[in-house]
């Protein structure tokens, strides 16, 4: 590989980790905007800010590090107290947050504009603020090349205002570090910007000239760095760089003993130091550590965050590893059924052999793509944020469960639903504050995002205390489109569901925010996509609840296979409580009701093959599976229960895709495709059909779902 | 940017020009075993250097060590900019490439 290219790959490792570091910056921000006395939120401000600024420098990004640069001096000045947190700063710093993130982004596909002229009115405004409005002096724009240190420039250091220690550090770049367009150079002197280094330079793995490769490096540090600063902070000058070296950060000194000794605050420029002139300092801090290791056993006290190691692997990697698990499935499947077949006690015993493997690896490979909903979350704190400033109320964000787990295809497709329940309760749940004071609610309204499993699905929450939907309303607004006739009975869950139509609103007047009936829709067929469900409850007054119902995985369930005539169908086996037989005595116990008596409780059931319109003869002996859904328990009569298998989802194409009843098809050791049923979607239609018919209308007049009929055309199409 | 090499009958004289880091160091490394391997004094010409990375001092340091090894006189001349000279000196480097001078 070209140097220019590992270059530009580690500038793109640069733009995920710099991502990252902007969503911790966002959120440090609104919480600081919060808390504004506290002091740690400052630091982690202040940080990120160098963070951004020093590897930005290193990996030829010069004029975001320049910009960001500014923005670091007017924290610093926070943390020195000669600045006072406000409105107008959080403001200010999140706009420059958001040039930023352009500036990372520059030149990606669909990546926002970075704004010159924006810059230059955010730093005007800033040193306003600080009281400084003339233009940054070139001194304070930092570049890659300008290897200069400024003595007692405070806003470089990154020294938190805590006791003094000394570290002790071990650096020993890769082979590849220098190839990855990596500059220990301009590292060590961001190190050196922390406090008082001293550095020790080894030489001792280059080789001879002619062995020697001329674009690795070899040469590796010992220093000693007397600071304020924290252990994170000192990692975080490596942040971009850990992968790819050996680093070690070790406490050398208690705080009492070298507060005495050095005073590094003092003498924030770099000591550039000849080996004999560090001796003495590395000296002390070698036998310091050789008695730290003498009395572990002679093992390195490696830093827990070490330990801890991790991988960042591109999410196509991953996908492409789950894809062939998939194909490993099914190919298992077809191995354990030829081993079915074949009266051999060896291909019988490594067909087990490889189905317990594959059901294990396939285990391991979801749990590696299981993220933390956290992430998704945390960046709605910006949205409310700017919302509530736009419309003039007062929100707040509470978060619970942030770290309840879900796929990342899940996560991925979930934010644009929730921005859009946010941005609608924004504008049309919550009430101005005057409004809310008036009716005796806090002035500050609350949006709560909450997330939790439930079964094989997780639940994603979206409510507020505004005031509610009002139903009468959404049905009038119904009449008026001709979704629904005037008069029409409606239940306040299927009024609900009129939210969701395309283009539907009760808004008066179109706002930046909403009203154009766009966004519901939207959160609609994300949600259909994924194979989830949506429920809102509302009390007047009191506000409204979303709740998103949707799948932990879109890739590998465990399944029960079923039968019903010809066709195999599967059934997600974490909604199945049990299953028990239906016989032609117990239809006739029942006078011809679909109704089951489950140890003395009475469980409905719906027979597939009656929903399938399946025309073969039906067997003696019937089971039912009964699942557990969101409506209650409810019972699935199929013809044979057929075993337990590892299911690849695959989707149904386009031409099924409205087809709610079935959420995917997967295909079987034979070779033949089986629909994956949804219990839920199932129990859904069959409620929706008992209620339509008691009042006399056909099923899916209220509310179009297209899922009977539809599934029955799938299912034959399955056959 | 650009790295010359000249030979006289009594020494070979590399002459960096401009930055020297990761993208010159294998042009470097030729150079180096060229001249170590003529057998004459080599002189390494900083002048007209603006940058010098971790590779460009460890091939020079290798480079001594390899005509000292083979009792050829190396030598380092001219002054670098004094940001390069901070910069090697904060790394501990500058010892490596003494007597270096500042311009």
């Amino acid at each position: 590989m070209s140097i220019a290219s590992k270059a530009d790959q580690f500038k793109i490792a640069f733009r995920e980790e710099g991502r990252e570091v902007l969503v911790d910056l966002e959120s440090a921000l609104l919480e600081l905007n919060e808390n504004r006395d506290d002091t740690e939120l400052v630091g982690r401000v202040f940080r990120a800010l160098h963070t951004i600024k020093g590897s930005g420098a290193m990996f030829g990004f010069e004029n975001l590090a320049a910009f960001t640069h500014n923005l670091e001096n007017a924290f610093d000045e926070v943390r020195n107290g000669r600045l006072e947190i406000s409105s107008e700063l959080i403001d200010l710093t999140l706009s420059a947050l958001d040039q930023i993130r352009a500036m990372l982004e520059e030149g990606e596909v669909g990546a926002p504009q970075a704004d010159p002229s924006a810059r230059a009115e955010i730093l005007a405004n800033v040193r306003h603020l600080m009281g400084r409005p003339e233009k940054p002096s070139a001194r304070e724009m930092p570049a890659a090349s300008n290897t200069s240190t400024e003595a007692g420039c405070e806003a470089c250091t990154g020294i938190d205002a805590g006791p003094m220690r000394e570290w002790s550090i071990h650096f020993a770049p890769s082979a590849e570090f220098m190839l990855n367009g990596a500059n220990p150079l301009l590292l060590l002197r961001e190190l050196g910007q922390l406090g008082g280094l001293s550095v020790k330079a080894s030489m001792a793995a280059v080789p001879p000239l002619s062995e020697l490769d001329p674009e690795r490096c070899y040469v590796s540090w010992e220093m000693v760095l007397a600071t304020a600063a924290d252990r994170d902070a000192i990692r975080d000058v490596f942040i971009f760089v850990e992968d790819c070296c050996d680093l070690t950060i070790e406490a050398v000194m208690s705080p009492a003993s070298t507060a005495d000794s050095v005073s590094a605050r003092g003498q924030a420029s770099i000591v550039a130091q000849t080996d004999s002139a560090v001796a003495s300092a590395a000296d002390l801090t070698a036998r310091a550590l050789e008695d730290k290791r003498a009395t572990s056993g002679g093992r390195r006290n490696y830093d827990a965050p070490d330990n801890a190691s991790s991988l960042r692997v591109p999410a196509a990697k991953l996908d492409h590893f789950v894809n062939l698990v998939g194909e490993l499935v099914t190919v298992q499947a077809r191995l354990s059924e030829i081993a079915a077949q074949r009266d051999d006690i060896e291909i019988a015993a490594v067909s087990e052999e490889i189905e317990r493997l594959t059901s294990s690896l396939r285990e391991n490979s979801m749990n590696i793509r299981m993220m933390p909903i956290r992430a998704t979350f945390e960046k709605f704190r910006r949205l409310v944020h700017d919302l509530a400033r736009d419309l003039g109320k007062s929100v707040e964000l509470t978060i619970e469960g942030a770290d309840t787990e879900l796929d990342k295809t899940v996560i991925d497709q979930l934010g644009d639903p929730l921005m859009h329940l946010i941005r609608n309760s924004m504008d049309h749940g919550i009430e101005p504050p005057e409004f809310r004071a008036a009716r005796g609610k806090r002035s500050t309204a609350t949006i709560h995002l909450s997330a939790r499993h439930s079964g094989a699905s997780v639940l994603i929450g979206v409510s507020d205390d505004g005031g509610g939907i009002d139903s009468e309303a959404v049905q009038k607004r119904a009449v008026e489109r001709g979704l629904v006739g005037a008069g029409a009975q409606l239940t306040e869950s299927e009024i609900f569901a009129l939210l969701f139509q395309p283009g539907f609103s009760t808004a008066k007047q179109i706002t930046d925010v909403s009203g154009r009936g766009v966004g519901m829709d939207v959160v609609r067929q994300r949600v259909d996509s994924l194979r989830g469900s949506i429920d809102v409850t509302s009390e007047p007054g009191l506000g409204t609840r979303v709740t998103l119902r949707l799948p932990l995985t879109l890739a590998i369930i465990d399944g029960l296979l079923v039968s019903i005539g010809e066709a195999c169908f599967v059934l997600p086996l974490a909604n199945i409580l049990e299953c028990i037989e239906l016989t032609c005595a117990d239809i006739e116990r029942a006078n011809g009701k679909h109704m089951a008596n489950v140890r003395g409780e009475i469980v409905p059931y719906i027979r597939l093959r009656e929903h399938f319109n399946t025309r073969t003869p039906r067997p003696e002996i019937e089971q039912i599976m009964v699942v557990q859904t969101e409506q209650g328990r409810y019972g699935f009569v199929v013809d044979r229960v057929l075993g337990n298998c590892q299911t690849v989802i695959k989707n149904l194409g386009r031409f099924y895709r409205h087809v709610q009843a079935v959420s995917g098809a997967t295909i079987l050791g034979n070779g033949t495709v089986a629909l994956i049923l949804d219990p839920e979607r199932l129990a859904q239609d069959a409620i929706r059909a008992i209620s339509h018919n008691a009042r006399g209308r056909p099923a899916g007049a209220a509310v179009k779902h297209g899922s009977g009929r539809e599934a029955k055309v799938a299912a034959q199409a399955a056959t | 940017m650009g790295i010359t090499l000249k030979q006289s009958k009594k020494s070979t004289v590399i002459r960096l020009e401009g930055a020297i880091d990761i993208a010159a160091a294998a042009e470097f490394k030729k150079l180096l075993l060229q001249a170590c391997g003529s057998g004459k004094d080599v002189r390494v010409a900083l002048d007209d250097a603006t940058d010098l990375d971790v590779t460009a001092v460890e091939l020079i340091w290798a480079a001594r060590r390899s005509a000292e090894g083979a009792g050829v006189a190396f030598t380092l001349s001219g002054a670098v900019l004094e940001s390069v000279l901070l910069a090697l000196g904060s790394a501990g480097l500058q010892q490596f490439l003494a007597p270096l001078d500042a311009r």
